[in-house]
């Protein structure tokens, strides 16, 4: 039996439009034909749309985690707004008689379930190594390591204080050229460095003032540094994979990724780094546009349930593809997900998944989400000092943080653990996300004590601070977040 | 652990990142503190790496300075990294909350980001955003309460007092004074009030008589 209820079609929806231009379809009474069949796996009907013949579509849950959207309108968004209103129908427990599948639809199924299958089959066949195209790419690649190093030294030797918008532009336009070179994660390493000195419109700009200035120039000395390391480290893996095509590509450091391989979740599944039967419940979320990138970058913070680690899923959805890639919401449920693939990396690594189901967010979750914050700060203090240190490490860690007081010393947040070691919030740290410090006075007065703070922290250079920001509150009934 | 001397080792070595390596060889500041930085090292010997990363710079010719240089701020920054300062010394005091009591509604990214925008930005198409979500009582999720009060002071409005119907900043206004009598009929006392009025179950006591 279908369950669906309105937040889970507003979730499957690609996009918020797509949302509510399916919530309109019902309302207007545009659906002819609703109908579930017979075992109750599939939602059917007709919608009427602009021209003569209605379309046909349908939402398949056989595969009750990964559900099939069809529908004979020619949009490419799937689910489209016909299938969403469908879905919609149903949520609003619009009447759906049984009534037999047509033999059309019923033959797309079998053809689906015949295509599962086969996709199993081969998941299980070993990968066939093309060795000497992967030879001649990892040559490719060499000489695009080469190029970066020539680029890197010589912002070096002209020193950061003498970089000017026409070299930075100039810059771009070689680092666009290690994309060519399969070096995707190394020209976005450069573009970091480059776009440190666009003003707010997204151009190049010579003039700054002296306090912005001595910010860009301590940052733009951490990206150099991050560009060395990806040298270094990057040409002793490519070397290795010269010597030995059959190198699995390894899993306990994220080089690989830095260079933009791109992890299919047969390969991570392959390397085993799968966990079984995962429970997830979404503690942050956050969408935004890398101008630079031209793409956005959907963001969510999850925390398993099982073993209380928390890590990322990322969507990127570039401006060209914008209206074929889903959008990410935040999610309020538990997510259910069989097989589970983390990507290699330190203490956020990245998730992905195929196929979820969900439930309902209970108390029970909540405890056992608190139940695994740090009861103590220093611990997690060590833990991300020592993560920081590792040049191509993530710069802003996440942590579930216990705190036994929230308060304020002088102008500053300040939250404190039961032996009275205290961590300061900032807003600092990710600009793109909203700042959630300004939140705080508006909260009830019990979330001050005694709950669950979910924190990025956030290492200052300048200042030589370790804060933290703060994205949510975990209470023993809601999920507060701060941010989106 | 010298610490101080690894700040100036850092200072130094940005110093010469932002001049330009090219100026780097025998470089007589970062010469200087050579000294410390060995004597440090017989102690702790990732000094000495550094000892060694430093002299690398004052001595190499032009065309490796570069690569000196990355790879002394490098070791000076790692070092750095676990040093972070954390923690603040005085009298921990309670937050002043207006205390809105319990949380209202929590809105997706998906409504609330363009919302955000509508009520922080300027130009046009923002007016149907902020009245339909003013109509979806959305206004009830906290991280909009800021957003929204600020927006009330926006002095975009003036510049369109000729045609105030289509100033988004407005209808903000409107929306949100409406929502505060339609919560308390009888809310006084301005913005303070107004904070109060955004949950129902904690209305302040005089509203309720």
């Amino acid at each position: 039996m279908i369950t669906l209820d309105e937040a889970m079609v507003d979730a499957a929806a690609p996009n918020a439009e797509a949302g509510k231009n399916g919530r309109g379809l019902v309302l207007k009474k545009k659906f002819t034909k609703l109908h579930v069949s017979a075992d109750g796996t599939l939602l059917f009907g007709e919608c009427q749309g602009s021209g003569k013949e209605p379309y046909q579509c349908s939402a398949d849950f056989a595969r009750a985690d990964q559900p099939t959207y069809r529908c004979n309108c020619p949009s490419r968004q799937f689910p489209c707004k016909h299938c969403l209103g469908l879905m919609y129908a149903f949520a609003q427990k619009k009447p759906f008689p049984p009534a037999e599948v047509p033999a059309e639809l019923q033959a797309k199924r079998e053809k689906l379930q015949v295509r599962t299958e086969k996709k199993a089959e081969e998941a299980t066949k070993p990968k066939q190594v093309n060795v000497a195209a992967l030879a001649k790419k990892v040559k490719v690649q060499l000489e695009g390591i080469d190029t970066l190093e020539k680029l890197t030294h010589d912002l070096v030797r002209i020193g950061i204080g003498n970089m000017n918008a026409k070299l930075a532009s100039q810059m771009e336009q070689q680092a666009k050229r290690l994309g060519d070179v399969y070096l995707p994660g190394a020209r976005a390493a450069l573009h970091g460095y480059t776009q440190l000195f666009v003003n707010s419109d997204g151009k190049y700009t010579d003039a700054r003032n002296n306090t912005t200035s001595e910010r860009v120039y301590t940052e733009a000395l951490d990206q150099l540094g991050r560009l060395h390391a990806i040298i270094k480290q990057g040409r002793a893996y490519l070397t290795k994979q010269l010597e030995d095509p059959n190198l699995a590509v390894p899993t306990d450091t994220a080089i690989a990724a830095w260079l933009g391989h791109a992890w299919q979740l047969a390969d991570l599944k392959a390397a085993g780094l799968v966990e079984a039967d995962a429970e997830l419940v979404q503690l942050a979320f956050n969408s935004h546009f890398d101008a630079a990138r031209q793409e956005y970058i959907d963001t969510g913070i999850w925390i398993s349930l099982g073993n209380g680690r928390i890590r990322v899923t990322q969507t990127l959805r570039p401006v060209k593809a914008l209206k074929h890639i889903k959008s990410e919401d935040s999610f309020f449920a538990v997510a259910q997900v069989k097989e589970l693939c983390v990507y290699p990396g330190s203490l956020n690594p990245r998730i992905r998944w195929d196929a979820m189901t969900q439930r309902p967010l209970e108390p029970r979750d909540l405890q056992t989400v608190r139940h695994h914050g740090r009861a103590e700060f220093a611990s997690a203090v060590k833990e991300v000092k020592g993560a920081l240190k590792a040049p191509l490490a993530d710069r802003t860690p996440i942590f579930a943080l216990n705190f036994k007081t929230l308060g304020k010393v002088g102008t500053e947040y300040v939250i404190e653990d039961a032996k009275g070691d205290r961590l300061v919030l900032t807003d600092a740290g990710m600009a793109e996300e909203p700042p959630s410090c300004a939140m705080l006075p508006l909260l009830p007065k019990a979330v001050f004590a005694g709950q669950t703070l979910i924190a990025r922290f956030h290492h200052d250079l300048d200042t030589r601070q370790l804060r933290v920001k703060p994205l949510s509150i975990i209470t023993d009934t809601a999920v507060i977040r701060l941010t989106l | 652990m010298s610490i101080p001397v690894l700040s100036q080792v850092f200072t130094e070595a940005r110093r010469l990142a932002i001049a330009g390596s090219v100026v780097a060889r025998g470089d007589f500041r970062l010469k200087k503190l050579l000294p410390p930085l060995e004597q440090a090292g017989q102690q702790a010997p990732v000094f000495a790496k550094i000892a060694e990363a430093a002299n690398a710079v004052i001595e190499s010719p032009e065309e490796s300075s570069a690569g000196a240089l990355l790879e002394l701020t490098s070791l000076v920054n790692a070092v750095l990294y676990t040093q972070g300062e954390t923690g603040l010394a005085g009298t921990l005091e309670p937050i002043e909350t207006t205390d809105l009591g319990g949380v209202a509604t929590q809105t997706s990214a998906r409504v609330l980001k363009p919302l955000l925008e509508a009520l922080s930005s300027t130009g046009s198409g923002r007016l149907e955003l902020v009245k339909d979500a003013f109509e979806r009582g959305l206004f009830r999720d906290l991280r909009l309460v800021k957003p929204a009060l600020t927006a009330l002071d926006d002095p975009y409005r003036k510049s369109l007092r000729s045609s105030p119907r289509r100033c988004c900043r407005c209808t903000a206004r409107r929306s949100f004074r409406n929502w505060r009598l339609n919560t308390i009929p009888r809310a006084r006392g301005g913005i303070h009030a107004g904070l109060h009025s955004c949950i129902p179950s904690t209305r302040p006591a005089h509203a309720n008589s």
